[in-house]
């Protein structure tokens, strides 16, 4: 696994990015998807997700549903309107950051 | 291969000895280790599910359920104090304001011709009765709920708002309050004091209602709202 310091502060945005694409997930799934996405480079650890998503969850930015799937109850979690919102701000953020740090790693030097 | 219905009640009692005792949370974990067992199980048929459930478990790290259950905790905290914030803002809006104002300016003008060298001794008895009152309404609430512990099925929530965060025993801080006036010698004829002062006991009686009775009353409802897997289950099985 990759250095996991690195992703550790963008875990929230993942989480409501993914939420955001797909509409509703149940925990397992996000943990999962984050895997095959990054072809297994990043692994979202039980015990980081659900402290998150129960986060998200009081701050308002995602409402829960549950279900019965075969013989048990399945929680799955979705974005609020207010939790839409706070995902284009958050992904802005990260993408902000993202090109910043490419400017700190790999600066393009001219002479003028 | 899915898992029957025994490994699932397996799966609660697995995370009830782990100190997960609310079934709010059980339910979601249980779903977690239960698609995790899958899984497995996908890959390879021959696994034995104890030995699954390990595996699926070490995912949670050292501490296993702690941190998601501090998470949990903190997350239901807030819910609660939300719960009581809104319920407290509606006696400040018309027409329970009417009611609240008529209570502080009647212990005002109470409090005006109160003999002033006594004042504060008179306060601190009647306002006792009400404290002791509110106690007891607590101590009444936390029996019937312990009383279904084992029974019935936790919810944390439910669990917060019927332990009434000691609503009775913070009538005591007024007694504070009191002290505080002889101590530090204020007047006790100052017209300000005594709207602050009935003003404090007002809002106190407010808080310790909403949290003592309101709440606890309406408890069925709080969880229908807050759980949407409450209404999933039959009644019987709460």
């Amino acid at each position: 696994m990759a250095n996991s310091k690195l992703y550790k502060g963008s875990l929230n945005t993942i989480i409501l990015k993914l939420l955001d694409e797909k509409g509703k997930m149940y925990g397992y799934e996000i943990t999962q998807k984050v895997k095959e996405l990054t072809k297994g480079e990043l692994q979202i650890t039980e015990g980081a997700l659900y402290p998150a998503l129960h986060k998200l969850e009081a701050e308002g930015l995602l409402d829960v549903e549950v279900a019965k799937v075969d013989n048990r109850l399945r929680k799955y979690y979705k974005l609020t309107e207010q939790g839409e919102t706070e995902t284009a701000t958050k992904l802005a953020e990260l993408e902000d950051f993202i090109r910043s740090m490419q400017h700190l790693v790999n600066p393009k030097w001219s002479i003028n | 291969m899915k898992l029957s219905e025994e490994q699932i009640q397996e799966l609660y009692n697995f995370t009830r000895r782990r100190l997960v005792e609310h079934y709010d949370l059980q339910t979601e974990l249980v779903d977690h280790l239960a698609n995790g067992i899958e899984q497995q199980w996908e890959e390879n048929k021959e696994i034995p599910f104890k030995e699954a459930l390990k595996n699926e478990f070490k995912k949670f790290g050292n501490f296993g359920f702690r941190g998601v259950l501090k998470a949990r905790k903190k997350t239901m905290n807030k819910k609660y104090n939300r719960l009581i914030l809104n319920e407290f803002k509606t006696y400040f809006l018309w027409p329970r304001i009417a009611m609240v104002l008529t209570l502080t300016i009647a212990l005002f003008g109470f409090l005006q011709v109160l003999p002033s060298s006594y004042k504060w001794v008179i306060m601190a008895m009647i306002t006792m009765p009400i404290a002791a009152y509110f106690m007891f309404r607590s101590y009444k609430v936390q029996k019937t709920y312990r009383s279904k512990i084992g029974i019935e099925k936790r919810w944390m929530l439910q669990e917060k708002i019927y332990n009434i965060g000691g609503a009775g025993a913070s009538m005591l801080n007024l007694f504070q309050v009191f002290n505080m006036m002889y101590v530090l010698k204020l007047d006790p004829t100052s017209f300000l004091l005594d709207v602050l002062v009935s003003g404090l006991i007002v809002v106190s009686i407010t808080l310790c209602y909403v949290i003592a009775f309101v709440l606890p009353e309406r408890v069925e409802q709080i969880l229908s709202k807050e759980y949407p897997e409450y209404q999933l289950i039959s009644k019987k099985w709460r």
